[in-house]
């Protein structure tokens, strides 16, 4: 079967070592931005190669396609999606797998996403209020309680920042940072055209996250198992957010601290949003679909976002579980034929996937950039362990340098965490840096310790909302009673916080 | 001992002076003298903290201490400087591994060996602030003092004596740290290293005791449900029947409801404090310790006239204030019998570590028996709780305690 991937990250890599090792005799092709030694490599090792390429042109991926003439395409990020790659595809009669401009708007149009949740009354809808105008979203701003402030459009993640504003003796400064924050998000979203929204104010909740992925042809779903990503840059769950620095999954499709009940209703909400979703586009989803939730006192399993792909490091955790075909599953859903498709995963094992980035990352990509760096293969994979290129590119003199984001993936499984940690941090030990630039990674990934303080969390609000699910207020917030104002319902006005 | 802060923020736009100002609030209870360190034009500085320090953003460090503490426990040097929680013979070499580990690169990998080259000795736990804004928090090889690690999203690293402090300062506690364990943090990384614990340590029984709030989580052991599990253990001890328990405001609240739950006598609010919240333990003159105890020690009459009360402290130093209780209990209101309950052995050797500065000449139970304190008490009885409570109590929390103050090394374990 000859394979198109568009992509150029970590999470194409993994998809790419997935799709490599059918039973089919695969040849793969790859549309990457960057050369990306990991993803040329993997091609060239099934006799096909690695194009250089904006990944995300239409024209130019239909003029790779037609040079080639793959038997099926995988698109691997979101932006290709939203700038007509997969569409065009589809045009040329190609088999996509991967969603259409029209249905990766549940990625793309964060209003789009929450108003879809709020008519059809999808369970773990957050309040919010969305902004076309900077005036407008100040004055609303003066007013909020305890909110997260978002641009109305993904923008590679950026832009988000949590303000948690529960004492009232810090909430002065924090209105400041707000406001800020509402500028800052309009001027980011002044260069994309396509949002007719720009800032999103949504009720703020705490919880413990966890990812819900699936892949689908339209109508048939196929849930993959959960896992845990890491947003925070540094240890301890300290410091900026970013794509992740790592993720954990198992064993089976469970997580340790996510039970069966909560997984069901994880599952049960985004088959409802894809079908609603289908119905809203006048359109059919072939591709992979991912709800971003957290277990939260409010609702249990609450959704915070979507993905119209695979996470990343997500896909990663996946890959040395997985045990079916993956490249027979991905063509069935392009093809809209995976009615009855079972994934097996290894059900015994747990894994671990780790990041590493140069200093530097993420907030300066100048700083990061441009490191020669070494790694040895051949002793990760006697750990059993597999290593992902992200962003790395081979330079002229066929050395490895960073390109200032996250530059390896590593994924490791074993029978326990203990075990999966053992080897992922080992693993990471064998890059390492040729200019003395330093690399860093996440070492509490993975550890027991993170897993424990989960467990406690998640028991801790489990506590809290089946309280509430046996009441049957779940998803209620209390009403206010504001003195010579009135009752107030929306929770984000709440001037009552704890 | 003192109660460190030190905060960074990643994001510029932060004015953290309302961070560094309730954080020192939450710890005011450590001391009278606030001290804050912060970055200015290319080096560090610290000032007395009051309200018209300038505004600060990035980050700062700062602590409360005692008042004549700051010479002994601020050490500025060309490009840092470094507030440690107790006096130690070391702090100046110490002050110096820091300012040459935070002048070079990849400094959570050389700090740690700088510091191990200090081979078995007690060095006090810190924060550390170098001109580049960079932090270094790390907690005693000794484990005597606690040091608490929390996030404010994905905005600020927040560490402080007290894991209260983080919480109310809006943050989440995500870590206690270990003996020995330092964390490295600067705006493009955050690190944790260690060094090597004593082979002797511990956590100080007085920091459990008496000087956390109730509400702080030390070493995961909440200090309010470790000091009632303390006042039940007196309860075995209470064999004359009384009509009410009280404490001495308000570090002996838990200790007597504790008692009270046990015994099944009531437990009444019997004093009332006239100021702030001032330590009588940390003071070192005899005036003073009776001016705070007069302070904090105005009876609710009616509560106790005629009764037989259970009166219930933490520890015992100089005496002192329940001498002060007992004149109050006696003479102003006229309780009919007055036994008092320790929750704690006898404190007769002054600490080998700092932590509380005072000699042995003021330990009353180094000096007195049991009938001569009760003398001078004027009390009907004197209970003190004894090692083997403690030890039960401790090993049930799974904590090991220091407590060469009480006469016995380590207590309990885990």
């Amino acid at each position: 079967m000859r394979v198109l991937l568009i992509g150029s990250g970590g999470r194409e890599h993994a998809v790419a070592k997935l799709i490599t090792s059918s039973r089919d005799d695969v040849r793969l092709y790859v549309l990457s931005d960057y050369n990306n030694p990991g993803l040329r490599m993997e091609a060239e090792n099934t006799g096909g190669r690695l194009f250089v390429g904006s990944t995300t042109s239409p024209q130019l991926a239909v003029e790779v396609a037609s040079k080639i003439s793959p038997d099926l395409v995988v698109v691997g990020p979101e932006e290709p999606q939203f700038h007509g790659v997969v569409d065009s595809l589809r045009e040329g009669g190609y088999y996509v797998f991967g969603a259409s401009t029209r249905c990766s708007q549940i990625e793309r149009s964060k209003v789009f996403a929450r108003q879809l949740l709020w008519k059809y009354g999808i369970h773990g809808r957050l309040h919010f209020a969305a902004f076309r105008s900077l005036e407008e979203a100040v004055e609303f701003i003066r007013y909020v309680g305890d909110v997260v402030v978002k641009p109305a459009r993904q923008v590679g993640g950026k832009g988000v920042r949590v303000v948690k504003d529960t004492k009232a003796y810090l909430s002065e400064v924090k209105s400041q940072i707000k406001n800020r924050i509402t500028e800052e998000a309009f001027y980011e979203l002044a260069k994309h055209e396509d949002s007719e929204f720009k800032v999103l104010v949504e009720q703020r909740v705490d919880g413990v996250e966890f990812t819900v992925q699936v892949i689908t042809d339209g109508s048939y779903v196929l849930p993959l198992p959960l896992v845990q990503d890491y947003p925070h840059a540094f240890e301890l769950d300290l410091g900026y957010k970013t794509g992740g620095m790592g993720s954990i999954s198992g064993p089976g499709h469970l997580l340790p601290f996510i039970n069966r009940e909560e997984y069901d209703t994880s599952i049960r909400a985004v088959r409802e949003v894809l079908a609603r979703l289908q119905e809203e586009v006048g359109d059919s989803y072939r591709g992979a679909f991912a709800g971003q939730m957290m277990l939260t006192g409010l609702w249990g399993p609450t959704i915070i976002e979507f993905y119209s792909r695979f996470g990343d490091p997500e896909i990663t955790c996946l890959l040395p579980r997985i045990e079916s075909d993956f490249l027979e599953i991905l063509d069935r859903a392009a093809r809209g034929a995976l009615a009855g498709a079972k994934l097996a995963v290894a059900e015994d094992t747990v894994s671990v996937a780790k990041v590493i980035a140069p200093l530097g990352y993420p907030v300066s990509k100048s700083e990061a950039s441009g490191h020669p760096v070494t790694v040895d293969e051949a002793r990760i994979r006697e750990l059993g362990c597999h290593i992902l290129y992200a962003s790395i590119e081979e330079g002229a003199d066929g050395r490895l340098y960073t390109k200032g984001s996250r530059a390896f993936e590593l994924v490791c499984r074993a029978e326990s965490y203990d075990e999966a940690y053992r080897l992922s941090e080992l693993a990471v030990s064998y890059v390492t840096s040729l200019d003395g630039w330093p690399l860093f990674h996440r070492s509490d990934i993975g550890s027991r310790w993170l897993v424990e303080e989960r467990v406690k969390l998640a028991e801790k609000i489990r506590n809290i909302y089946r309280l509430k699910q046996a009441r049957g207020t779940l998803g209620e917030t209390s009403t206010l009673w504001v003195p010579s104002g009135g009752v107030v319902t929306n929770p984000l006005l709440s001037t009552v916080r704890w | 001992m003192a109660g460190l802060l030190a905060l960074l923020s990643f994001e510029d736009d932060w004015p953290i002076k309302d961070f560094i100002k309730y954080g020192l609030e939450s710890l005011s209870h450590r001391g009278e003298y606030g001290v804050v360190c912060f970055r200015a034009s290319g080096s560090v500085k610290c000032v007395e903290y009051s309200d018209s320090i300038p505004s600060l953003s990035g980050s700062a460090i700062a602590a409360w201490m005692e008042e004549d503490s700051r010479e002994l426990q601020v050490v500025e040097r060309d490009s840092s400087a470094i507030i440690f929680d107790r006096p130690g013979k070391y702090v100046d070499d110490v002050a110096n591994i820091v300012d040459v580990a935070l002048s070079s690169t990849n400094i959570h990998a050389k700090l740690p060996k700088l510091l191990d080259g200090l081979t078995g000795v007690d060095i006090p736990s810190f924060v550390a602030l170098s001109s580049r804004g960079e932090i270094i928090a790390w907690r005693t090889n000794s484990g005597l003092t606690p040091l608490a690690v929390g996030g404010y999203g994905f905005d600020m690293v927040i560490t402080s004596s007290e894991s209260f402090t983080i919480e109310m300062l809006d943050a989440d506690v995500r870590r206690y740290l270990s003996p020995g364990e330092g964390l490295y943090i600067s705006r493009n990384l955050v690190k944790t290293f260690r060094t090597a614990p004593l082979s002797r340590c511990g956590l100080c029984l007085l920091e459990l005791l008496s000087i956390a709030r109730h509400d702080s989580i030390i070493d995961g052991v909440n200090t309010y449900e470790f000091r009632k599990a303390l006042g039940e253990e007196l309860g075995k001890y209470l064999s004359d029947q009384v009509d009410v328990v009280v404490g001495i405001p308000e570090t002996a609240t838990p200790y007597a409801i504790g008692l009270s739950q046990y015994v099944g006598a009531k437990f009444e609010t019997a004093f009332i404090a006239s100021s702030r919240r001032v330590r009588s333990l940390l003071k070192r003159e005899l005036r003073d310790r009776v001016a705070i105890a007069q302070l904090k020690l105005s009876p609710i009459r009616e509560v106790l006239d005629g009764k037989k009360v259970a009166l219930v402290d933490d520890v015992v130093v100089t005496g002192y204030t329940l001498k002060t209780a007992s004149q109050i209990l006696r003479y102003k209101v006229g309780v009919s019998e007055l036994h008092v309950l320790i929750a704690s052995p006898r404190i007769v050797e002054p600490c080998p570590y700092g932590i509380m500065r005072l000699d042995r000449g003021n330990l009353i139970a180094a000096h007195l028996d049991d009938n001569s304190i009760r003398r001078f008490l004027e009390v009907d009885s004197i209970t003190w709780l004894r090692e083997g409570d403690l030890e039960r109590v401790a090993k049930a929390f799974g904590i090991r305690l220091c407590g060469r103050c009480f006469g016995v090394d380590f207590i309990g374990g885990s």
